[in-house]
């Protein structure tokens, strides 16, 4: 762009001439020649630190700038002391915590009081703490304490308020599934913590459905006392007459013995995985890669923190440029630790693309994280790492609720107060050979968990380019579908009846003996067309090969799995099937008897009793299978004799996800191993299928080939 | 214009897209007589307004430049060129961004060339050359490569992070474009140095990659999303002559046939001193702070300012109403006609918008969300100020829960609006709560920024910040229902909604 001079005034070209000394002729700047005053000093605000008779610990910090109070209080309350089995109580407690009143007020007084003065009180339990927060006009302060006191001391969770709570979760359940960074983010942390873990666990409509007031009333008398408490308490008011008031407030609320449960550390094994979450009414895959890296009080967390924003760290960062700037392929771009005080985050990286491009934009990252690892960053990028930290640390010290609540976080954690200033005085001396190194230690391109949400039938190279692929399962489950969670108990009697059924059905060596099988059998089942009869061979080699042939009135049909992917041949043609259909059907092979028989005698299945129920008329114990990744299914076995009579598993049907249960019948031994020679099938209460057996081969021979798609 | 990405929650993230189509909004003004005589301001000759306000806290500075120029702007064929243009003032100047600006100038026009040539081709649509695309897709691609030579990758960017920048910014809305950061205040300079540099002598280089990052940024943040598709669609019907009848971000087949020409046009028209704004405050010594500005920020070429907008968008005939198809759980707009922020009911509007749909005492929540358990989330917001907007009432139903309930129930508390006067002790709750909510605002040097600047820009004088206390105060009873009458009729509504895909 080229401007004329006489497009400015004269005045104004005598001004740039006289006093431009940092700026070159011709209007070139050159921003290096600035030179800049001294900053002023960042003015640390006086912190005061009491510790309450009640061992309740206050921070105060006066601050007149505007006639406002602020209040925060931590709680030693987490969803990491959430009990098993009850995943959605700390939510459920978050929500109605604030809303279902106190000793002295409902939830809707509270609501009145505070809106008529302008006050806000608001809660909530987090994965290591709960924090109720408040917000107030100075001349309102004693009125909200008030009610900020009991909210933390005598919250009555009223039930008409927790319903409401049970409601709206329900809701939030409901969409989750609507936006796919919420599918994206919530997945990830599944894989990488795993899905019981208290950083991950999802809660589900089965699971509100059964928490009560009750569980809010006991998680609160045995988490919420005062020697659990920091309250920071900030703004327009006196040191000494807050501290008096405070010491008040609180006197009669006394300290307790508090038993915390054991929080299980994070496994930091890494486990590379890629995978995917099937969406299809979008228009960019969603990606995140990464791996369990570490805390923020690591050692090496200075050296990582200089590397990560060098590799993706906003603007000036190596994937920012290349995948955004450079390639156009994404409008959000980057990677960096996903820090945590009080267990390990994950090293990511991020960006979302159209379909066409996400091999592309995956590969570009992952090109960037391994380059970072082979040679030393250059002195420019670390200077620009090092030099934006440094000069933007005064941000730090913009607000003093910034700065109490960055206090209160350590002394919360128990970390150091100057952790901070520690942190910028080890990224002071963070050198070129330090990066290196940190980047080859901690960062581990070989041992990703690769995510991708989104189509991949439009992706511009399949995903398992990247390695297996495993298809998660995203739909939300209805009441009765939720998997519970083990119990020492449920685990030992499980594994106890499945060895004994194990032993009914053949036995451990016969079992594993077993290579492949097949059968000639007759299905009938009720189809929309009317009732049909079809002639079947099946045939399966074990693990994860799989061939049935149909003679249909409409002809052939093969429905084959080969591995991870696989194919159908109709009268119309030979077809791929969708990642979505080869997950189903692999699923369905993995929960085929024998399979998980086999998985069990290996030690990969997870056995939960889980009651005695009646199935066809037969008292038999419920078992739930788990065979990792989420995978689930029930298996019924008889209480008289331990034979496995049938088993029921939620899976995608054509009519949508539905629960399938399979009873088997007809039990003849074959070499050894009893077999079932007619079952029923199940959707819903409706038999929608049953079939014979006319002959059943143990280990037959298999020509491999008659699993491959044909060209 | 940057994404950061973090952790949301399922809720939060619904939110965060229906704040994308929030402007900020104007906040109130009260007797902060003090404050309001701290702010100092001088019209520099070029035209460009300075506005600085000294907030000693700590060491830092915000500083916000607002261009009065808006997606509203735009005309059919250059829709989403005001945000386009956002992008390339983060591209580097004649002197930031280049290796040899000489060689890079003769490399970019020939990129140009190789564009137009394409797009002549690709305008023949069914009657193009395939073998003649190829040829000039090839020819487009080794232009951009020989232009990308001379490139120093965002080295504007990297400029100011190395001096400590933060929240490094900019956003375009119907109404206008705001460039924003904060500083180490020491450093004010290099702020006025660049932001002057970038508004006289900007170079709009890797023009077309940058166009790709914004399709990017639509697919995203609109194909992604339900609820972007749903206010797309509905915008589309509530205005049939208004330019607001576009998303700022732009029509698809737009983002892929604007040229640079027609970027750089935008600029020489919008970007003249006398259509910009420089808002600054911070840790600032006023007088030094303001010569050091004028020194710089006088650079930026003078101009005229720029026509506004002359359509107007005729009365609506009748309601509108609108699906959207998605697998997505539902949700429920309902859009009314609004006069633009300097009517002199536009502090009625904004009680209203408190009234009825913020806070757990507001209407909409007491009734959809905490009585009737009909919805998630429910309340009200307000789309365009500088000329006739919407207002917009939304909800999201609970589960098993239908829009035609949520909209039964929002009809009724219009009607209540209507009918019954608003008693005082509620009256007085949601002035107390607007109160509160101006003094939380000025606890920020960003926040007071570009409040100062929208102010100035939208209503004639950043003064009327502080005068807005005054004028909710003075809003009656009365006031709300006569406007309610006047503006939530059917007639004047369209409805918009989430709805399952027909074949499911």
């Amino acid at each position: 762009m080229k401007r004329t001079v006489e497009m400015i005034s004269p005045s104004i070209i005598l001004l740039l001439l006289v006093s431009l000394p940092a700026l070159a002729l011709g209007a070139e700047l050159n921003v290096e020649k600035l030179k800049y005053p001294k900053l002023n000093e960042i003015v640390m605000p006086e912190v005061q630190e009491i510790t309450l008779p009640n061992g309740m610990t206050v921070m105060l910090v006066e601050d007149h700038e505007l006639p406002l109070v602020k209040m925060k209080a931590l709680i030693r309350a987490g969803t990491v002391y959430e009990p098993t089995g009850m995943a959605g109580l700390t939510e459920m407690f978050g929500e109605a915590w604030r809303t279902g009143g106190t000793a002295s007020w409902t939830g809707d007084e509270i609501d009145e009081i505070l809106e008529s003065i302008g006050a806000t009180i608001e809660g909530g339990i987090g994965e290591g703490s709960a924090t109720l927060s408040a917000n107030t006009m100075t001349e309102s302060f004693d009125q909200v304490l008030d009610i900020f006191r009991e909210i933390l001391m005598t919250p009555v969770f009223s039930e008409d308020k927790v319903d409401l709570a049970r409601t709206r979760l329900s809701s939030i359940v409901s969409r989750r599934n609507d936006e796919p960074m919420s599918i994206l983010m919530r997945e990830y942390r599944k894989l990488i913590y795993g899905p019981a873990s208290p950083y991950a666990r999802q809660y589900e409509y089965e699971g509100l459905n059964k928490l009560a007031r009750e569980d809010m009333l006991e998680f609160h008398g045995r988490y919420f006392h005062p020697n659990a408490v920091i309250l920071g308490v900030w703004g327009d008011f006196k040191t000494s007459d807050m501290k008096k008031k405070l010491e008040q407030s609180f006197a009669e609320w006394n300290s307790a013995d508090i038993d915390y449960p054991e929080v299980a550390e994070v496994d930091l094994t890494l486990r590379p995985s890629v995978n995917y979450a099937e969406k299809k009414d979008i228009e960019q895959c969603f990606v995140l890669t990464g791996h369990l890296c570490m805390r923020l009080d690591d050692p090496d967390y200075p050296e990582f923190y200089v590397m990560s924003e060098i590799l993706g760290g906003g603007w000036t960062s190596r994937i920012f440029k290349k995948v955004r700037t450079e390639l156009g392929l994404a409008y959000g771009a980057g990677g960096g630790l996903m820090s945590r005080y009080d267990y390990p985050g994950p090293f990511y990286t991020f960006c979302s693309t159209k379909f066409a491009s996400t091999h592309q934009a995956i590969s570009a990252m992952l090109d960037e994280v391994k380059r970072i690892r082979e040679t030393e960053v250059t002195d420019a990028e670390l200077a620009l790492a090092k030099e934006s930290y440094l000069n933007s640390f005064a941000f730090n010290f913009d607000s003093v609720g910034k700065i109490l609540s960055r206090l209160m976080t350590y002394r919360y954690h128990g970390y150091p107060p100057d952790f901070l200033q520690k942190t910028r005085a080890a990224i002071e001396n963070v050198t070129k050979q330090d990066v290196l190194r940190v980047a080859r230690e901690r960062l581990h391109p070989d041992k990703l968990v690769i995510l991708a949400v989104g189509d991949a039938e439009r992706f511009d190279k399949p995903l398992s380019s990247f390695g297996a692929v495993t298809t998660l399962d995203i739909s939300i489950p209805e009441p009765g579908e939720a998997v519970p969670e083990p119990t020492e108990a449920s685990a030992e009697k499980g594994d106890e009846i499945m060895q004994k059924a194990l032993a009914a059905m053949g036995g451990a060596e016969r079992v594993l003996s077993l290579n492949s099988i097949s059968s000639v059998l007759t299905a009938s089942m009720s189809t929309p067309a009317g009732d049909m009869t079809i002639d079947m061979t099946l045939v399966l080699v074990y693990p994860d090969r799989f061939r049935l042939d149909m003679q249909t009135p409409m002809g052939a049909v093969v429905q084959t799995l080969d591995g991870d992917s696989g194919w159908m041949s109709t009268p119309q043609g030979v077809m791929a099937l969708q990642g979505s259909q080869a997950a189903e059907l692999k699923k369905m092979v993995r929960f085929e008897l024998f399979s998980v028989l086999k998985a069990f005698v290996r030690g990969e299945a997870e056995i939960q009793y889980l009651g005695d129920t009646q199935l066809d008329g037969h008292d038999v114990f419920e078992l739930l299978v788990s065979l990792g990744d989420d995978a689930s299914s029930r298996m019924f076995v008889d209480k008289k004799d331990y034979t496995i009579v049938g088993n029921s598993r939620r899976a995608n049907t054509m009519e949508g996800p539905a629960e399938i249960t399979e009873i088997l019948s007809d039990f003849r031994d074959v070499e050894g191993l009893k077999v079932s020679f007619a079952s029923a099938q199940r959707a819903g209460d409706k038999e929608v299928s049953s079939s014979s057996i006319s002959e059943f081969k143990i280990n037959p021979e298999v020509d491999l080939s008659i699993f491959a798609k044909p060209e | 214009m940057l994404c950061a990405w973090r952790k949301r929650s399922n809720l939060a993230f619904l939110l965060a897209v229906l704040a994308l189509f929030v402007l900020a909004s104007p906040v109130l003004g009260g007797t902060f007589e003090d404050l309001e005589n701290e702010v100092v301001e001088k019209v520099l000759p070029n035209g460009l307004k300075v506005i600085l306000l000294p907030r000693p806290v700590a060491p830092v500075v915000s500083m916000a430049t607002y261009a009065n120029v808006g997606s509203s702007d735009e005309h059919t064929g250059i829709t989403g060129l005001a945000h386009i243009f956002e992008h390339m003032a983060f591209k580097g100047t004649e002197s930031i961004g280049t290796k040899d600006y000489k060689k890079e100038e003769e490399a970019i026009r020939k990129v140009d060339q190789a564009f137009l040539a394409l797009k002549a081709e690709r305008n023949k649509r069914h009657l193009a050359s395939p073998e003649k695309l190829e040829k000039l897709e090839q020819a487009f691609k080794q232009a951009q490569d020989e232009a990308a030579e001379y490139v120093v990758s965002n080295q504007l960017g990297e400029v100011l992070e190395k001096q400590g920048a933060a929240g490094l910014n900019a956003y375009t809305s119907f109404d206008q474009t705001v460039y924003h950061y904060s500083l180490p205040s020491n450093k004010l300079e290099l702020w006025a140095a660049v932001e002057a540099d970038r508004f006289t002598n900007p170079v709009l280089r890797e023009f077309y990659k940058e166009t790709s990052v914004i399709r990017e940024e639509r697919r995203m943040g609109i194909e992604s999303s339900p609820n972007g598709k749903l206010f797309e669609e509905a915008l589309a019907a509530a205005y049939k002559a208004h330019p607001y009848h576009v998303l700022v971000i732009g029509h698809m087949s737009d983002l892929e046939s604007i040229t640079r020409e027609e970027a750089r046009a935008w600029f020489r028209k919008y970007y003249c001193g006398s259509n910009l704004t420089a808002c600054v405050v911070g840790d600032v010594n006023p007088k030094t702070a303001m010569s050091l500005l004028e020194k710089h920020l006088a650079r930026i070429p003078s101009g005229e300012r720029p026509v506004p907008v002359e359509t107007v968008e005729p009365a609506q005939l009748g309601l509108k109403r609108i699906n959207v198809e998605d697998p997505a759980q539902p949700f429920l707009a309902m859009a009314y006609h609004k006069p633009d922020a300097n009517d002199p009911d536009n502090a009625t509007y904004e009680v209203i918008t408190t009234l009825m749909g913020q806070g757990r005492t507001s209407r909409l929540y007491k009734r959809l969300v905490k009585e009737d358990k009909l919805a998630l989330a429910a309340g009200c917001m307000s789309l365009g100020e500088k000329y006739p907007g919407l207002f917009i009432y939304f909800a999201l139903p609970n589960k098993d829960k239908t829009t035609a309930e949520n909209e039964a129930v929002i009809l009724e508390e219009i009607e209540r609006l209507k009918t019954e006067p608003v008693s005082e002790d509620e009256l007085n709750g949601v002035k107390t709560r607007k109160k509160a909510e101006f003094i939380n605002s000025l606890d920020s040097n960003m926040g007071l920024a570009i409040n100062l600047a929208n102010f100035e820009n939208l209503t004639g004088s950043w003064r009327n910040m502080f005068r807005q206390l005054e004028q909710i105060e003075s809003v009656a009873a009365e006031d709300i229902q006569r406007v309610a009458k006047k503006c939530f009729v059917k007639k004047n509504c369209t409805i918009a909604e989430i709805v399952k895909p027909e074949s499911e």
